[in-house]
This record gives C-alpha cells, structure tokens and sequence, in this order.
C-alpha cells in the first residue's frame, strides 16, 4: 500500500516536470518571431530544459526535476528583411534560433510523458482500490 | 470538512466497536493492540485528510500545485476507504459476535 502511494508521488515529481518542460517550449514556440528592437541586439534565444533525478528521503525514492533552464547556443538564423528596424546595412535581420518542427516535436513528447505519469498514477490507484476491495463483498 | 467527520466518525465506531470487544473476550492481551492499532490508522487517516483539506485550501487560494493538490486528495480518499472499508469489517464481526445464538 505505502509503496503503490510512494509510486503515486514519484509520477507526480514527473508531472511537474514535463509542465516545466512544457511552459518553456511555449515560451519558444510564443518567441519564434520575437526579434531585436535595434540593429545589434540578440533576438530571442531558444531556451532547453534538462532534468536530473532528486532523492527524496521522506520517499526513500528518486524523483526527478528540472535542473536547470539553459539557452541553445546555436546561430541564429538570417533572413534578408530591409524594412525592418533591427535590419544590418545588408538587409539582414536575425531572428530566433527556434525551429517550430523540433518545437512541435519537442512538445508531443512532452505530453507522451505526461501521459505517461498520468496512467503510472491511475494505475497505483486502482491497485490500491483494488486491494481494499478485497476486504469488502 | 466532509472527509474529516467521516474519518472522525470512522474512528470513533473503531473505538467504540473495539472497547466492548476487550471487555467481551477478557481482554486478552491481542485484542489490546488490534485496538491500538486500529486507533493509529485512524490517526494517520485524519492526518491525511487533513493535509489533503490543506493543500485542497491552498489549492483554492492559488498557492499549491495542481498536481499537489491532486496527490494529496487522492491519498486522503484512498486512506479514508481503506479506513471504512476495515471498519465496516469490524463492525460486521462485531455484529455477527452479538447475533451468536448462546
């Protein structure tokens, strides 16, 4: 019974997990064409989440969270736009490093992980109804 | 608030159910600690229901999780059905102990 509870509260350390892991592809996913004000500003950098494993001591389990929310070092991308206000003496301007496929992919992995933890959760919990149910009839 | 007259209401059918029962079987000295640990479940069931009322308020309040509030009411539900689940079985031995022709 104590364990099935304690795998409940593992999945829950999960589920807080991927919806930080969630809000920030939002974030890349909102900022995709967020660009400098200026000419010679950084446009909005992509942000990544790592996880580590956390033991809990009242558990007597390994849970995870969010490490740390990094930035993605990469390039950025240019796109020739003369008009615009951060446009250099070329034309370019530089727009984000976000590319909404690996977003998009990113975010259905999150939810499978979420989903994931969910029915770790649903099934402890009907493991524990079912055992208490052997004490009725 | 629901959960905890019921979890309070549980305890005291436990205690109830479990005194008589000492005086009944002469109070060997196993009756003792099944009431005893009777009365420590329904202990530990009123403290889950309480932390489960708690983060419920905090909850409301904007100040927990989701997430939290959604382990800790389930937790409290679990442990208030296992605790009238044992009860009710109580009782009903109990209950078929008294009907016992002599």
């Amino acid at each position: 019974m104590v364990e099935l509870i304690k795998a409940s509260k593992i999945s829950a350390s999960g589920l807080k997990a991927q919806a930080e892991r969630l809000r920030v592809i939002s974030e890349n996913l909102a900022n995709a064409g967020s660009t400098a004000k200026v000419q010679g500003q950084d446009p909005y950098r992509r942000k990544l989440v790592t996880f580590a494993n956390e033991l809990d001591r009242a558990l007597g389990a390994r849970t995870v969270k969010v490490r740390q929310v990094t930035q993605d070092k990469s390039e950025f991308i240019k796109r020739f736009d003369p008009g615009h206000p951060a446009a250099d003496k070329d034309g370019y301007v530089l727009t984000p490093n976000v590319n909404p496929l690996i977003e998009l992919a990113d975010l259905r992995e999150a939810q499978r992980s979420y989903e994931a933890n969910l029915s770790a959760i649903e099934i402890s919990k009907s493991m524990v109804q079912r055992t208490v149910e052997l004490l009725r009839s | 608030m629901a959960i905890d007259t019921k979890i309070a209401a549980s305890g005291v059918g436990l205690t109830q159910s479990a005194g008589p029962r000492k005086i009944n079987l002469a109070g060997g000295k196993g009756e003792e600690s099944f009431a005893d640990m009777v009365a420590s479940a329904a202990k530990d069931a009123v403290a889950t229901g309480h932390k489960g009322e708690g983060t419920s308020m905090q909850g409301i309040a904007k100040q927990a999780d989701l997430v939290d509030v959604v382990t800790a009411v389930s937790n409290a539900e679990l442990t208030l059905q296992t605790v009238v689940t044992v009860r009710d079985r109580v009782i009903q031995a109990y209950q078929d102990i008294i009907r016992m022709p002599i």
